[in-house]
């Protein structure tokens, strides 16, 4: 009996061996046919995502809560310090929103000189981050709200303190979001301080790198980085990172002549932390009225150049 | 007698490990913010699958773990068929294991484990260096592998309380 049993047993795992490796061939055909940006994966991801994002949303409840409490607590124990940072930094935002409102008016007599069109204003959608794609192969989330919010592929997504990423496909009431980390990330960004221009490339580790970055480039050591515009798919002007400068790096590289500030091995700073995301801003994209061809000039302006 | 024997006729409970299989599947994903550092792939799925190597003898049980990795490809955004390759491929490891961890303690169980998710992973590695749609970070990876390996207990202790049950047809 257990012989016939165990001859039994062992056909059958045979067997199954066999099918298991009939279903190898297979998961290999499907990786040798179909690549991963294929347009109708794509969609079967994103169905799967609106299917299921009600039950990730409500099985990472807990968790959340946890986490928020956590945080209440902490927060608790340092309010008192915040409190006077945070009084600190009143007074010095102040101070900036008086500049900057000088600021915009000098930009709109500019724009009326110069017979610029005007830039639309940022519109942007709040949604609630409910899954998180992080693995060593790929750096995405998942956002509650799609295509009836008016989130469409392609559209800038910003954390607290600057961009994070951008929308690569839309549901019905999800969307998926590429993080800047990602391999497959690359965003045109221009330092605030220098005009100098690259390209932020993820490498599907914490910290992106600036590619095609030319060579007499000089980036300093909190230099801002925000998105040039280009390719007009993610609007200029949106903060992305700081440049961050290892200066050991720096002068072992240049053999010790310097050391100072900007001689460094370039690092980048993202503002957010894309690992504790719980809300972003999706920016709303709007067409942009396109120049004139040439810019005429009034008589009075030409006697005033 | 090993700890994990035939489970899929006479129990009522051989559909636990599938579920959590399942369940770890499609949960993946949850944030929660609990585990900040999420660059890591906790692939808390091997152990069920472990166990179900060990102990399925259907002939069912490569195509639903198949399907099951073809889910978690869409969910994690991995080309369709890495991962249903991968658990195939990890299901195929633990079945041969199956005579080898009879009359066997836990540490024995932990320690092969602990080798089919390193080598596991290192496949993982290895295909991802030949696809051109996958990039990994290698450090991260690694980590993984030791995370999982070290996440074993968490998910062996419940089921090994089910272990009368999982076994119990075939003592009976």
């Amino acid at each position: 009996m257990a012989k016939s049993r165990i001859g039994g047993s062992e056909t059958r795992l045979l067997s199954a061996a066999g099918i298991a490796a009939v279903c190898l061939l297979v998961a290999f055909l499907f990786l040798g046919v179909l690549p991963k940006e294929d347009p109708r994966v794509s969609t079967v991801r994103q169905i799967f995502f609106d299917i299921s994002s009600p039950l990730i949303e409500i099985a990472g409840t807990p968790g959340r809560a946890l986490t928020n409490t956590r945080h209440y607590f902490q927060e608790l124990e340092t309010a008192h310090n915040r409190n006077r940072v945070l009084e600190a930094q009143n007074i010095e935002l102040r101070q900036r929103i008086s500049e900057l409102t000088r600021a915009e008016v000098l930009m709109q007599q500019y724009r009326k000189l110069l017979d610029l069109p005007n830039e639309p204003g940022l519109e942007l959608i709040n949604a609630a981050v409910i899954a998180d794609v992080n693995s060593p192969f790929v750096h995405t989330i998942v956002t509650k709200g799609g295509r009836r919010q008016g989130i469409k592929p392609g559209q800038a997504v910003m954390g607290p303190n600057g961009l994070i990423g951008r929308v690569i496909s839309s549901g019905a009431s999800s969307a998926r979001v590429l993080l800047l980390t990602d391999f497959n990330s690359h965003i045109p960004v221009v330092a605030l301080s220098s005009d100098v221009q690259a390209i932020l490339s993820g490498t599907n580790r914490p910290q992106p790198e600036l590619q095609f970055l030319p060579r007499q480039a000089d980036l300093k050591n909190g230099d801002l980085l925000v998105t040039s515009g280009r390719g007009g798919q993610i609007p200029m002007g949106l903060p992305v990172a700081l440049v961050t400068r290892n200066e050991d790096d720096g002068n072992s590289d240049s053999g010790g002549d310097g050391g100072g500030d900007g001689d460094g091995a370039i690092a980048i700073q993202l503002l957010d932390d894309l690992a504790r995301l719980n809300f972003v801003r999706i920016v709303k994209s709007q067409e942009v009225e396109a120049p004139p061809a040439e810019i005429q000039l009034s008589p009075t302006q030409r006697a005033q150049r | 007698m090993s700890r994990f024997r035939s489970s899929t006729e006479g129990s009522g409970v051989w559909f636990v490990p599938y579920l959590l299989l399942t369940l770890f599947v499609l949960l993946d994903n949850i944030q929660t913010g609990i585990f900040p550092a999420s660059s890591l792939e906790l692939g808390l799925y091997f152990v069920p699958l472990f166990l179900i190597g060990l102990t399925a003898e259907s002939d069912a049980t490569p195509i639903i773990i198949a399907l099951l990795g073809l889910i978690n490809d869409v969910s994690n955004e991995m080309p369709l068929g890495f991962y249903a390759a991968l658990f195939v491929i990890f299901y195929l490891l633990s079945a041969s294991q199956k005579s080898l961890l009879a009359n066997t303690r836990f540490s024995s169980y932990w320690l092969t484990f602990s080798v089919l998710v390193m080598t596991t992973y290192f496949i993982a590695y290895l295909m991802a260096l030949v696809l051109n749609d996958v990039h990994l970070a290698t450090l991260p990876l690694f980590l993984s592998a030791v995370a999982c390996c070290t996440a074993f207990p968490l998910i062996y202790f419940p089921l090994y309380l089910l272990d009368d049950k999982l076994g119990g047809s075939e003592r009976s």
